[in-house]
């Protein structure tokens, strides 16, 4: 097995242009930064706006409840019959 | 100094480390200007407790074993698609020739095979290989590249030359 050959493997030149095909590289990179940014704006409002509504939804619900106590501590009472 | 000193000083060594592991023109261009795009988006955060030429070349093999991970995955894909579908040759993949423009021409069929066998490798092992044996690296430059111990490179190099040879074996045995 004769790895000293891999030694003599010589060194090569860059290809012309090449920095000019990694600075539209760079560009291209920042363009593409923009819309992930909006993407992660949108998901954490959508995230807060369901947060938001189910503090809403439950909040409401311990409101309902209240009520039916007070109408139950004062006999309040859907039933219109008067002579029960 | 600016992005493009930095290019200027170290683009043939980053392209010739890519070279050596994927040999052919077209991926080592490739590999050449992630790994450039990494150093230009990165350079805030290196912190110079290593060279900057330790730093480019341990992004270097990092880019390259990507590139080579993502090649076998499209492979892979490859190999399926073809099962389903019968025409499916422009999803095929065809892997590049040997064109390794570095190789003397009468070294090319040896280096073509050894080169072959080297591809084998785990990844330590390979890159181990590369720097100590191509880029001519001692072990000690090697281990801080490789953020390694000297022996622990010193073992890797030994395993992959056993590997080697076991391959060789083989492949003369059939």
């Amino acid at each position: 097995m004769d790895l000293e050959k891999l030694g003599k493997i010589q060194k090569v030149e860059t290809p012309p242009f090449l920095f000019t095909k990694i600075q539209q590289k760079i560009e291209l990179s920042k363009k593409e930064k923009m819309p992930k940014n909006i993407s992660w704006a949108l998901s954490i409002s959508f995230a807060l706006l369901l947060v938001i509504n189910g503090f809403v939804f439950f909040n409401t619900n311990s409101k309902t409840n209240t009520t039916e106590n007070y109408a139950s501590a004062i006999h309040l009472t859907s039933n219109n019959s008067l002579y029960k | 100094m600016n992005f493009q000193e930095i290019y200027n000083e170290h683009k043939n060594r980053v392209y010739n480390l890519a070279l050596n592991y994927v040999q052919n023109l077209e991926d080592a261009e490739e590999i050449t200007q992630d790994v450039f795009v990494t150093v230009y988006q990165s350079f805030h955060s290196f912190q110079e407790n290593s060279a900057l030429q330790t730093w480019i070349y341990r992004i270097t093999i990092n880019n390259a074993l990507d590139f080579l991970k993502a090649k076998k995955r499209k492979k892979r894909f490859a190999f399926f698609t073809s099962i389903f579908y019968e025409d499916s040759n422009d999803i095929k993949y065809n892997p590049p020739e040997f064109n390794h423009p570095g190789v003397l021409l009468e070294d090319k069929e040896a280096l073509e095979n050894l080169f072959k066998k080297i591809n084998t490798l785990p990844d330590k092992q390979k890159t181990a290989l590369i720097l100590h044996k191509i880029e001519q690296k001692s072990q000690k430059e090697v281990a801080e590249i490789m953020t390694l111990s000297s022996k622990a490179v010193e073992s890797l190099i030994q395993r992959a030359k056993i590997n080697l040879s076991k391959k060789i074996e083989t492949n003369e045995g059939k």
